[in-house]
């Protein structure tokens, strides 16, 4: 059975793209049907076919994890040639193994329950069906990217992510802002892709020879072939070379996962529906970067400036995003920094070496902030289409599951009691304290941080009293059993995967489960060497990152519930320039602007002014001048084309014959 | 298949257009229409028997003039036939899009139509050069007169401009192609055939190295003013403008392509020494026309020229993949070929389908189409997508092979010296990297095109424009089928060249030098005698040796 099950995975991405296809060619018939009953049929067709394709998949993904848990599950790799040229080859197929399993788990659980949800929050949306077609085919491409056997294949799928990424932000076209979000994501990671683009080739052209001798047993760019070739990569490739290498693979990872300075797309992607911004920018598409580095990762071992350079960045972008959280009042946005935040936890742990704290985080983070996101859209849609938190308030009554559930997301965030969040961001830490202890301090302060914002928004939106004008609407069952069934995870998942036993089953650890090709899995890794170091202990740092937790929600209880109301006002006084520069996202879109303009544009406006002006202008002037001079010898010429013709014809042979006797 | 099927296929559309001058005076346009389409759907599906039967068709060869040594020789192999192919296709869709864009004296333009496809149609299987000369200017005719009788207010202009900028690169091929027979005839060529391609291709050695660049440089100018090629480009933003929408999917779909098939055909495959001299040149232009070009489209303020000028940057790629040297690619090269065929007829198709509606072009004047014409929106998007190389869509496998065999071609690294110490490297790295830029630039007009005229709020004034017709969404789903077939396997259509532009391909593999970038190690030795595809020649010694 699980045989079976592994050999036809490639089933898993196809039957969302069947749904995709399927919906389209409905539309395409149902297109001006005037009759109510075929309208409600064509939706409710599309909803039951992207939710029923995405169910199958999670039937067929489910045994796999049983058999990952069991430690029965064979790793399985299937290549097909998807073009060539001579030797050249390119290939397309499907990989089995712990990491891909864990990743179909997530996108398909994930993608379930956002799918439900969105018949509540989408019902009276005109674009009900497309919605639901948008998301098989993000549902497919994800898929795809997960089962990738090599960086080519990846390339192909991580860009169609991106477009259904730009379809979904796009979705509210009319809206300027909507359209503008969704080509600044394109673009900036076409940006990134660029990046990944060179990366790969260059890589290849160093590296041809030996996968020429390898093609046997592995196909070009293969993650397998690739954890073969990199303990002797160093015979190809000059360090400084791979390093450079690495970082320019390591671009698409940045701007999918929003790593700075190629962040500022995620933030505006919030102009897309809310069930997107669960799905595909907070929980699968956005953690597709970090996916890739686990699956390069032996290769970025084998530079240790690039592992550092994936450090810093990570850190840098854990740290930025959440100063910027702290500052905004769109609860949407909000979410989208500390997103961005949490990627950079992820990234952080995997240059750091703690190759599975990073996957493992990312594995805890897509439950509970998926949730989050759903209860940000639930309120969103019980305040009618209301985003500013300053205008909530109060919520929790009126919305218990909804503020329930955010609660428990944010407890889960802040890494607090135990839950999912507490587990991955402890192993981060002990992966930072033994990389650097500035990386680890940075990342411990920047939790405070997180605790801080998180339960900073959870008490602006349900605390205190309702300070809007619109009324507040009820619950929808199909939007908030979602949440219930989301929190559920992301309260347990983390402890379950620490190596426990539950009824009686043994549940591995994640660590000893997700193992990088090649290398030995990341978090024994650091343990190892933390343990000689002497460094600080894990009793240490849980209690440090705790402190730190618990310390940041009771500052936010403090200011946005408790008796210190009045101090975030005086603050914001008192450090006005700091305030600004976060209100102000650190200049970054500013920046961008800027290059747009005096860079880009002046280069097309002036080519555009050189291909008008000088060559066209220089053709224009030939012309003008020969008829010029043709006017002028008008009296010496017939007029008959034959002696043109005759004239062209024959001074082309005499100057021919010349050219061959001077046998130039 | 009988033997003289070539011929009826380059004769069919001739009698076709005699046909269709036989048809009453009174006749109703629609009618006219109609014979039309059904006469082009004939040719297309007698086309498509030699897609079909397996075997190349035969090989054809007549004398003609044998005072001076013409025949008559017509043959095909995978290449002729892929854009044989391509031809007829795009003639049914540009048939099927005159229905909507043709209003009058669409007698003779039908008639026009087929003297243009068999023009064409003569230029990818003639096995002569005078033939393929021929063919060639024959082409200009009835395209000229397309543009002048049914193009928009500036229509002289371009028609002028087109023709002599065409005529000025044919004066630089006929006198290549005559140096190249004198050789011939001078080097004891006999005078029977001494026009066919082997004949002159045989005798092109005997040249020396100086008089072979100049021949090339002939024929490359004369291509590359088809192609086209900056600084040779600028006939075709103006002709594309004033061209009605069918004319200009054939002009970009497969006029186009006769001068990229000319190029591979004569410089690259005829010509290898030259070539292989003149290839860090020919990157240099690449990269200009990828790059400068895609600048070029960014700013411009009339949608259709936006979308010549994208066709401008694509036909680069064709340049890049050529000055590649390997298979990855010369297949490449091909292939976009091909592919560029599908896809800018189908842009030009959707710019036509706003125009018949809106009767502008300027981009100021659209906005917010997208919730009015959301079939065309579709249309357009999904087209756009398939050009700045989506994967899974045709444009990105022809572009992937570009890519990958340009990165990896290692023919030549020269060291520029230039004054004050600047000095640089130029390979095909380098050109690869810089042509990726085009890439970004590519997205981004695209997209920004896109908002400019889909998304936002409706101006009120097109509140009343009707959706797609049949008609169009006919040939908008027709190639929009292409796109994701071939896209998603490519190998349907590669298969059909590869062999032969491969083979070209290991010609060069085989007789130049290649310098590494990286040098494998001594203690690496290559383990199984593998293709000697891009091995670098110390491993290729050892296979030999075993």
């Amino acid at each position: 059975m699980t045989t079976w099950l592994t050999e036809n995975v490639w089933m898993v991405p196809l039957y969302p793209l069947a749904a995709f296809f399927l919906i389209v060619l409905i539309r395409a018939f149902t297109w001006n049907a005037e009759d109510e009953s075929v309208r409600k049929g064509t939706r409710t067709l599309s909803m039951l076919l992207t939710i029923a394709a995405t169910l199958a998949g999670l039937i067929h993904t489910v045994p796999l994890v049983g058999a990952l848990l069991a430690g029965t599950l064979e790793r399985t790799e299937f290549n097909y040639p998807w073009i060539q040229a001579g030797a050249f080859q390119l290939s397309i197929g499907y990989l089995v193994d712990s990491m891909s399993v864990m990743m179909l788990l997530v996108v398909t659980f994930i993608s379930l329950f956002i799918q439900i949800y969105t018949h509540g929050y989408m019902k009276h949306d005109p674009g009900y069906c497309k919605f639901y077609a948008y998301l098989a085919l993000f549902n497919f491409s994800m898929l795809g990217l997960v089962l990738a056997t090599n960086l080519f294949q990846m390339y192909i799928f991580w860009e169609l992510v991106g477009v259904s990424s730009y379809l979904l932000i796009g979705f509210w076209f009319t809206k300027p802002s909507a359209a503008a979000a969704a080509v600044k994501a394109f673009l900036m990671n076409r940006v990134g892709d660029f990046g990944l683009l060179i990366g790969i080739l260059g890589l290849l052209v160093f590296t041809y020879g030996w996968w020429q001798q390898h093609a046997d047993q592995y196909v070009l760019l293969s993650f397998e072939g690739i954890a073969a070739l990199a303990p002797e990569v160093g015979l190809f490739i000059p360090v400084a070379t791979l390093t450079l290498i690495s970082i320019l693979i390591f671009m698409g990872p940045m701007a999918k996962s929003a790593q700075v300075p190629l962040h500022t797309w995620l933030p505006d992607a919030m102009e897309g529906p809310t069930p997107i911004s669960a799905l595909i920018h907070a929980a699968t598409m956005v953690a597709a970067g970090v996916y890739l580095v686990g699956r390069v990762f032996p290769l970025f071992e084998m530079s240790s400036t690039a592992m550092a350079v994936i450090a810093v960045i990570g850190t840098i972008t854990a740290v930025i995003a959440a100063t910027i959280a702290i500052v905004q009042v769109d609860i949407k946005k909000a979410l989208a920094y500390s997103t961005c935040s949490q990627l950079g936890f992820m990234v952080a742990a995997m240059g750091c070496g703690a190759f599975a704290a990073g996957l493992f985080h990312l594995f805890t983070h897509a439950f509970f902030k998926a949730m989050l996101f759903l209860c940000s859209g639930s309120v969103i849609h019980a305040c009618e289409d209301e985003q500013d938190m300053r205008k909530m308030g109060g919520l929790f009554r009126k919305l218990p599951v909804t503020g329930a559930t955010y609660l428990i997301g944010c407890v889960a965030i802040s890494g607090l009691f135990w839950t999912s969040g507490f587990w991955s961001k402890e192993e981060i830490l002990i992966g930072a304290v033994d990389f650097s202890p500035a990386i680890f301090w940075t990342l411990a302060v920047t939790a405070g941080l997180t605790a801080f914002y998180m339960f900073r928004s959870f008490f602006m939106t349900f605390g205190g009293q309702y300070r809007g004008e619109t009324h507040v609407h009820r619950e929808d069952p199909v939007m908030w059993v979602p949440l219930a069934v989301l929190a559920v995870p992301s309260l347990a998942i983390g402890y379950l995967l620490t190596g426990t036993d539950l009824l009686g089953v043994h549940i591995p650890a994640f660590g000893d489960m997700i193992v990088p090709p090649g290398v030995e899995g990341g978090a024994h890794h650091a343990a190892e060497h933390h343990a000689a170091a002497g460094a600080l202990s894990h009793e240490a740092i849980a209690l440090i990152s705790m402190a730190l937790g618990y310390g940041g929600a009771v500052l936010a209880w403090l200011m946005y519930a408790g008796p210190l109301k009045a101090l975030p006002e005086r603050v914001r006084r008192m450090a006005s320039p700091l305030y600004i520069f976060f209100t102000r996202k650190w200049y970054f879109d500013e920046l961008y602007g800027a290059f747009v303009r005096r860079v880009y544009l002046v280069f097309a406006e002036g080519s555009a002014a050189f291909d008008k002006g000088i060559i066209d202008g220089l053709v224009n002037f030939t012309g003008h001048s020969v008829m010029g001079t043709g006017a002028a010898l008008r009296q010496l010429q017939t007029g008959r084309a034959q002696t043109y013709v005759a004239v062209i014809f024959f001074g082309v042979v005499v100057l021919s014959l010349l050219l061959i006797y001077w046998q130039l | 298949m009988p033997s003289y099927y070539l011929s009826v296929l380059i004769a069919l559309p001739v009698i076709f257009a005699v046909l269709v001058a036989l048809i009453k005076p009174n006749e109703g346009a629609k009618n006219v229409h109609f014979y039309g389409v059904g006469a082009s759907v004939i040719i297309f599906l007698f086309s498509a028997l030699a897609w079909n039967m397996g075997a190349l068709p035969p090989y054809e060869e007549y004398n003609w003039l044998p005072s001076l040594g013409i025949k008559y020789a017509v043959g095909a192999d995978g290449l002729s036939l892929t854009l044989v192919i391509l031809t007829t296709f795009l003639l049914v869709m540009a048939a099927v899009a005159s229905i909507t864009n043709i209003t009058k004296r669409v007698k003779l333009y039908y008639g026009l139509l087929f003297l243009l496809t068999t023009a064409i149609l003569g230029v990818f299987l003639a096995r002569d050069m005078f033939l393929f000369f021929l063919f060639y200017e024959l082409e200009l005719i009835p395209m000229y007169l397309l543009i002048a009788i049914w193009g928009g207010p500036r229509k002289d202009y371009a028609a002028i401009k087109f023709v002599l900028y065409t005529l000025f690169g044919s004066v630089f091929m006929l006198a290549a192609i005559l140096a190249l027979y004198f050789n011939a005839l001078n080097n004891g060529a006999p005078l029977e055939g001494a026009f066919l391609f082997e004949n002159i291709r045989a005798y092109i050695p005997a040249l020396t190295m100086g008089s072979q660049i100049l021949i090339f440089l002939g024929l490359f100018v004369a291509f590359a003013v088809k192609l086209p090629v900056v600084p040779v480009h600028t006939w075709l933003p103006d002709a594309h403008v004033e061209a009605p929408t069918p004319v200009s999917m054939l002009l970009a779909g497969i006029l186009l392509k006769m001068g990229a098939y000319g190029m591979f055909r004569f410089c690259w495959e005829f010509m290898p020494d030259a070539a292989f001299t003149l290839a860090p040149w020919i990157a240099v232009l690449a990269v200009i026309n990828i790059v400068y070009t895609a600048g070029v489209a960014l700013v411009q303020k009339d949608l259709k020229k936006l979308i010549a000028y994208s066709s401008v940057s694509h036909m680069g790629f064709v340049l890049l993949g050529l000055a590649a040297m390997n298979p990855a690619g010369f297949n490449g090269a091909v292939f976009v070929m091909f592919a560029h065929g599908i896809v800018s007829a189908a842009l030009f198709m959707c710019v036509g389908t706003l125009y018949v509606r809106t009767h502008t072009r300027q981009l100021a004047d659209y906005g917010g189409f997208g919730s009015q014409v959301p079939t065309i929106f579709y249309f357009f998007m999904f087209m756009s997508m398939a050009s700045l190389g989506l994967p899974l869509l045709i444009s990105f496998a022809s572009e992937t092979l570009v890519f990958y065999g340009a990165f990896t071609s290692e023919f030549f690294n020269h060291l520029f010296v230039l004054p004050g110490g600047l000095n640089f490297y130029w390979n095909m790295q380098i050109a690869t990297v810089l042509s990726a830029i085009g890439i970004i630039i590519g997205a981004a007009y695209l997209l920004w095109m896109l908002q400019r005229v889909f998304f936002g709020p409706l101006p009120e004034k097109w509140n009343r424009l009707p959706d797609a017709s049949l008609s169009e969404v006919f040939v908008l789903a027709s190639l929009a089928a292409l796109v994701i077939v071939y896209g998603f396997h490519p190998q349907l259509i590669t298969r059909h060249f590869e062999p032969d532009v491969t083979r070209v391909a290991q010609h060069y593999l085989e007789t130049y030098p290649q310098q590494g970038v990286a040098e494998v190690s001594p203690s690496q030795t290559p383990a199984s005698p593998i293709d000697t595809a891009m091995i670098r020649p110390a491993a290729k010694e050892l296979v030999t040796h075993e």
